[in-house]
């Protein structure tokens, strides 16, 4: 089962690395009217937010931080997700609601932001689920920086900071003792392993993503410099037989 | 005599933040001991259960009851995700550095192989 899922991913014509290319050409081009999916119409559009202070598309809302917004917000997301999926898929709002949970509380606890970005949205063509989340907070790299924490292996580089967040480096006190610092790592492993998906972080200067066969980070020329930090997640909207949500978590 | 709190009523079916339980944390009065029922809570995200885990273990006066199915798999991946060896992932990601857009456009624009 998951080896075809995996074809199937594959087989996408427009898959996230070439996404995420047309985006950076846009970008170089200041190409940002351009008619595109509502999934490229998110990233773009959060990026040029954040770095231009250019209106939101109407695809992505804008959300507070605080408790209560952040469960309707997650709600909200789900239901816009499920209700596209013509055909009910057992178990897949769990994933969902753990991979959202997740995101948007390492924004909580690590951007220094009082609001973030979201989009959540099927597609009908390639059958997959599309998940932007963002900030405009203190990207990874400042908030090592800001906790003090792991100062002498990020250097002054983004592609530094985004390496060791994915190896679950935590900027909490207490890395021992409590489960902190594997919300990024687990929710890419489950994204990657677990659903046969696609991962990438936009974080200051660097771009680390996540395929079937591939991982790397970029180190993106000067003139791309995201002052947040944006999720990007793509993944088929049918579970893996064999997966099991519990295997990321512990 | 316990003091019994329904987390259902009073923050809803689903606890998604770690300040949501430190909200509930701090509305205690440390004279008192609680039990906390969490009947009706659906989910808890697995930031919320390793601060559930806290507050039931920093204080004897706090104990949990009633959970759902989905909760109690959260809170005992969270325990045992407590008491196995701190994991990191070894090996580093490939930082590749891009000098110009084009440079990182045509990185990312491949055709992976099966």
């Amino acid at each position: 089962m998951s080896a075809n899922l995996h074809q199937n991913i594959n087989s996408i014509d427009y898959m996230l690395g070439k996404i995420l290319s047309d985006i950076l050409v846009c970008i170089s081009d200041k190409q940002f009217d351009i008619e595109r999916s509502a999934f490229s119409k998110a990233i773009l559009g959060v990026y040029n937010a954040v770095t231009f202070s250019r209106p939101l598309p109407s695809v992505v809302v804008e959300f507070r931080l605080d408790d209560t917004s952040v469960g309707q917000e997650i709600k909200s997301m789900e239901d816009n997700i499920l209700s596209q999926i013509p055909k009910e898929v057992s178990g897949l709002k769990t994933p969902i609601t753990y991979l959202l949970d997740e995101l948007i509380c390492n924004i909580q606890q690590h951007a220094k932001v009082t609001t973030g970005y979201s989009y959540a949205g099927y597609n009908s063509k390639s059958d997959s689920v599309e998940i932007v989340i963002a900030d405009k907070g203190i990207t990874i790299y400042g908030s090592y920086v800001d906790a003090q924490k792991h100062l002498e292996l990020i250097g002054n580089s983004d592609a530094c900071a985004l390496n060791i967040a994915h190896k679950g480096y935590s900027t909490k006190n207490l890395p021992n003792a409590e489960n902190r610092g594997y919300g990024i790592s687990s929710s890419m492993q489950m994204v990657v392993e677990g659903l046969s998906g696609e991962f990438a972080i936009l974080s200051g200067n660097a771009l680390l993503v996540q395929l079937y066969n591939r991982k790397e980070i970029l180190s993106l020329p000067q003139e791309i410099d995201f002052m947040g930090t944006m999720i990007i997640i793509r993944f088929p909207a049918q579970l893996p037989g064999d997966f099991d949500l519990y295997k990321y978590i512990s | 005599m316990k003091k019994i709190i329904k987390i259902n009523k009073v923050y809803g079916d689903e606890l998604h933040t770690r300040q949501i339980i430190e909200r509930l944390k701090s509305s205690l009065n440390s004279e008192d001991d609680y039990l906390l029922d969490m009947r009706g809570v659906q989910r808890v995200s697995r930031s919320a259960a390793d601060e559930l885990y806290n507050l039931t273990h920093t204080s004897k006066r706090v104990e949990i009851i009633n959970l759902e199915p989905y909760v109690e798999k959260m809170l005992s991946a969270v325990v045992l995700g407590r008491f196995l060896p701190r994991h990191y992932e070894q090996s580093d990601v490939p930082i590749i550095n891009c000098a110009t857009i084009d440079q990182a456009a045509t990185q990312l624009s491949y055709t992976p192989a099966l």
